[in-house]
């Protein structure tokens, strides 16, 4: 069985991000790039699925520039057998993301797609939707458990829904999209960092793909989240409820 | 905060080293650029282990290590931190790939157990011995020992510990009284040893005295052989030793610290019979870098959190990081520790590339790579300077250590004084490092003796050398540590001529170098992408000052100095 794992380049979600001047993008100096944790969780999955499953390849894919190589790298490192760069400087939308997916799907054909739920920097959370619907696979997003049957034809997908858990039986091939609680990835390991630098890593650029990538949406501005002020004490419950109902206005 | 391998460790790693050489002296065939960014991956990933190390080891710093029966039992932190490096393969980085290893380089190990110590600076104990032991069974060890045990300690199987100390052998190794004898090929130790860190580890590496000679070497250096002490026999049965009680300490709670008795035990010799102190002092040497590391990733702890904390505390209106005078602590802190790692790293370097030479040499002159005649020589003056160098790191590292984490108290003010704040924590697992693996005064004695021997003058020359190279670039800078090196050649001679009054100075001595040594170094680092041009001016700065003055104490005084403090002392 083929899995093919999708894996963006993002900034770590610890660092302080500052905004460039004309307030569109973010300033990229000093800042730590990492893999995107719900891919992380994407790749871990795959890693336990081909623990279990002998004969499993996990496959990575990343879309972007040249230094992604080092988050394919780690993804190498943490387990995964090769991995596939497309390259491009440009901003790519999820749609075109989901093109160029459907497009290696054609070349792979992998049985398994896995995706993190959502990129945290742009949080769009459409890319994966985006792919189901393009192959025309069933798709099981913000997956908490996935069981992959033993005939390796059908998953069993549990899925963090609002107020509960839903479970959902999918035949394969098609693409689930990570959530947080799906596993806690594993370290790079150092055997694993040594290994990884013998498996292949191929790069191929995106305009030989012929995929259709021109943006359709234009970023107009980015805010940082207003200042938190101080909280205020008050001196009683009855208090508490006036200022609650009068002022916040949420009672 | 969770940034490790951040850029002041990176600097040494992309600048301070020439990789190509030292590849090219092994005869590898890889692609170095690619080399060095597995070893860039492999620290970058190793703090990140160590980033998540840190919580419960900050949590959980008051835990004690317990006795039970003979068991040593670690606080459950310890245990889940030891695994998740083990998981990640961290464990043991040096040891050949011939057995199991990775052979990375001195520096990379060295920069990971800074960073290791920053997160938990007790587990970093337990590891650096491990390793170190590793190391020593790889140099003196008989191919079957090798084979039977190094992929163990790799795999994180075997633990291991270092068995020196004796209630009346302390910093002085002469007095050991553990005895090791031979019957019929077979080795067997009896004795007792104290304060012997994560002494429940499966592996003892004892030094004892040989019972062959026993009578006549007491006393003396001579005669102690080295001898791995396995807790569990090969043949599966357990051996006659035991850990008798584990101490109560001031700090690194997490480490254990035993008392361990040996009761006929049997035991492998490592090495010669006799010739067991040569060896300790190489496994030694190792373990006052890997101690240097320590006291350093302690003190970049006690720094971040201090530098936190200034920012954060509001004061007469401002932040007390506005203060001059809190400012100016901050920065000193800052500073020390650079300089530490700037001594330590460019150590660990010259052992990297020292070893690498000897490989060359030990392939054959069909290696061919460049003179033979001038890469002996090379290894001959770097041996000097690795054995001058390795106490002054010990010393200094360790030195700054204490300083920088009590400032941090000091920064922090009364929560700082608090039991439940890591500022005093950070002091009180600071302090051991100035003591054990041998006290500064000992460094600071060994050093000397290294200086006698020629070791000062290699040092300096050395650092002359690197200095016209920047001459051009920062010629004021370069003036000043010129005259710090004057200074030092004007105040030897009061030191030659009578050893007491040079030990009386031993200390000052090895401050003078340092400074001159890591002006130096810092210079080399100004001008390299994201360096720190004003680290450097600043403790080039203060630094040469300190070198005049230490230089003006010596010349102007003689052993009749020693007189004057007995009288002070009243003996
Ligand atoms: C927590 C902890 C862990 C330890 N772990 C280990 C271990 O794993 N294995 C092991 O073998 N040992 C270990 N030790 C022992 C440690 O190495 C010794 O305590 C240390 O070497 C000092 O010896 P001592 O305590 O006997 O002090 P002493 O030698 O009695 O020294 C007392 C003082 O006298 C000074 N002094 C002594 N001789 C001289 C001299 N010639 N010149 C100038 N000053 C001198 C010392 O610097 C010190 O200030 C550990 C100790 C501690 C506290």
């Amino acid at each position: 069985m083929k899995i093919l794992v999708c894996v963006k380049r993002v900034p770590d979600p610890e660092t302080v991000i500052k905004l460039t001047p004309e307030g569109a993008s973010i300033v990229t100096d000093n800042v730590k790039w990492v893999i995107n944790p719900f891919d992380e969780i994407a790749i871990e999955e795959a890693l336990r699925i081909k623990e279990k499953a002998a004969g499993t390849e996990v496959v990575l894919l990343s879309i972007g520039q040249k230094t992604a190589q080092e988050q394919l790298r780690t993804g190498l490192a943490m387990g995964a057998d090769r991995a596939i760069l497309v390259l491009t400087d440009q901003v790519v939308e999820p749609l075109a993301v989901a093109r160029v997916i459907e497009k290696l799907v054609g070349t792979e054909k992998p049985e398994l797609i896995l995706m993190g739920k959502q990129a945290i920097d742009d949080d769009s959370n459409c890319a994966g939707q985006m792919v189901a619907e393009l192959l025309g696979w069933p798709q099981a997003t913000f997956a908490s458990k996935v069981v992959l049957g033993g005939d390796q034809k059908g998953a069993q997908v549990t899925r963090e829904v609002d107020g509960g858990l839903e479970t959902l039986a999918i035949p394969l091939p098609a693409v689930v999209t990570a959530d947080l609680r799906l596993n806690e990835p594993r370290y790079a390991s150092l055997p694993g960092i040594m290994k990884a630098r013998k498996k292949e890593l191929k790069e191929i650029p995106l305009a030989e793909l012929g995929v259709d990538v021109a943006p359709r949406t234009r970023i107009v501005k980015l805010e940082t989240p207003p200042k938190r002020t101080g909280g205020r004490k008050v001196g009683s419950v009855q208090e508490l409820v006036q200022v609650l109902h009068d002022e916040a206005k949420v009672i | 905060m969770k940034d490790f391998f951040h850029r002041d460790l990176q600097l040494f790693i992309d600048h301070r080293f020439d990789w190509e050489r030292y590849f090219r002296l092994r005869g590898s065939s890889t692609e170095v650029a690619e080399e060095v960014e597995t070893y860039r991956t492999i620290l970058r990933t190793a703090g990140e282990v160590c980033g998540d190390i840190e919580a419960a080891a900050r949590d959980h710093w008051h835990e004690e290590v317990r006795l039970d029966g003979s068991a040593v039992v670690v606080p459950p932190h310890i245990v889940t931190g030891y695994e998740k490096l083990r998981a990640a393969g961290l464990l043991c980085l040096m040891v050949d790939p011939a057995y199991g290893g990775y052979g990375l380089p001195a520096l990379v190990n060295c920069v990971f157990m800074e960073m290791l110590s920053r997160a938990d600076p007790s587990l970093m104990t337990i590891v650096g011995l491990q390793a170190g032991v590793a190391l020593d069974v790889q140099k003196y060890g008989s191919e079957e020992l090798k084979h039977r045990y190094l992929p163990r300690f790799v795999s994180g199987e075997l633990q291991g510990c270092m068995d020196l100390t004796e209630p009346q052998a302390g910093s002085d190794l002469g007095g050991i009284l553990t005895r090791l004898s031979e019957e019929n090929g077979r080795y067997f130790i009896d004795g007792s040893k104290i304060f012997i860190t994560n002494g429940g580890a499966d592996m003892h590496l004892v030094l004892a005295r040989d019972g062959a000679t026993f009578d006549q070497s007491r006393g003396t250096t001579h005669g102690l052989s080295l001898a791995l002490c396995p807790v569990t026999l090969p043949d599966g049965t357990r051996n006659r030793v035991r850990v008798s009680r584990v101490e109560r300490k001031m700090g690194i709670h997490g480490s254990p610290t035993c008392v361990i008795e040996f009761d006929h035990a049997e035991a492998f010799l490592l090495g010669q019979a006799g010739g067991g102190f040569r060896a300790m002092l190489d496994l030694m040497n190792n373990a006052r870098l890997g101690v240097s590391a320590q006291a350093i990733g302690i003190a970049e702890a006690a720094y971040r959190a201090a530098r936190q904390y200034a920012a954060e505390r509001v004061q007469f209106g401002t932040p007390i990081i506005e203060q001059p005078l809190v400012k100016s602590m901050l920065t000193l802190m800052a500073i020390n520790i650079q300089a530490a790692r700037a001594l330590l790293y460019r150590t660990c370097g010259l052992i990297d590339m020292t070893e690498a030479i000897r490989r060359e040499l030990a392939a054959g002159p069909s290696a061919g790579n460049g003179n033979r005649a001038a890469l002996q020589t090379e290894l001959e003056h770097n041996v000097q300077l690795i054995r001058f160098f390795t106490p002054l790191c010990k010393y200094y590292a360790t030195e700054i250590s204490n300083h920088v984490t009590r400032q941090g108290i000091q920064i922090h003010g009364g929560i700082g004084y608090m039991a439940e704040t890591p500022a005093g924590h950070y002091h009180s697992d600071s302090i051991i490092t100035t003591i054990y693996e041998g006290t500064s005064e000992i460094q600071a004695s060994f050093a000397l003796k290294e200086m006698s021997k020629g070791a000062l003058f290699a040092a300096l020359e050395t650092t002359r050398a690197e200095l016209e190279t920047l001459r051009d670039r920062r010629p004021e800078l370069v003036a000043q540590v010129s005259e710090g090196l004057r200074w030092i050649e004007e105040s030897a001679p009061a030191l030659l001529g009578d050893p007491q009054y040079a030990l009386l100075n031993a200390k000052r001595v090895c401050e003078m170098v340092i400074d001159v040594v890591v002006g130096g170094e810092l210079l080399c680092l100004a001008d390299v992408p994201e360096g720190r041009p004003e680290l450097a001016a600043s403790y080039i700065r203060r630094h040469m000052l300190a070198v005049e003055m230490n230089a003006r104490r010596i010349s102007s005084g003689d052993a009749s100095r020693i007189k004057r403090y007995d009288r002070i002392l009243g003996l």
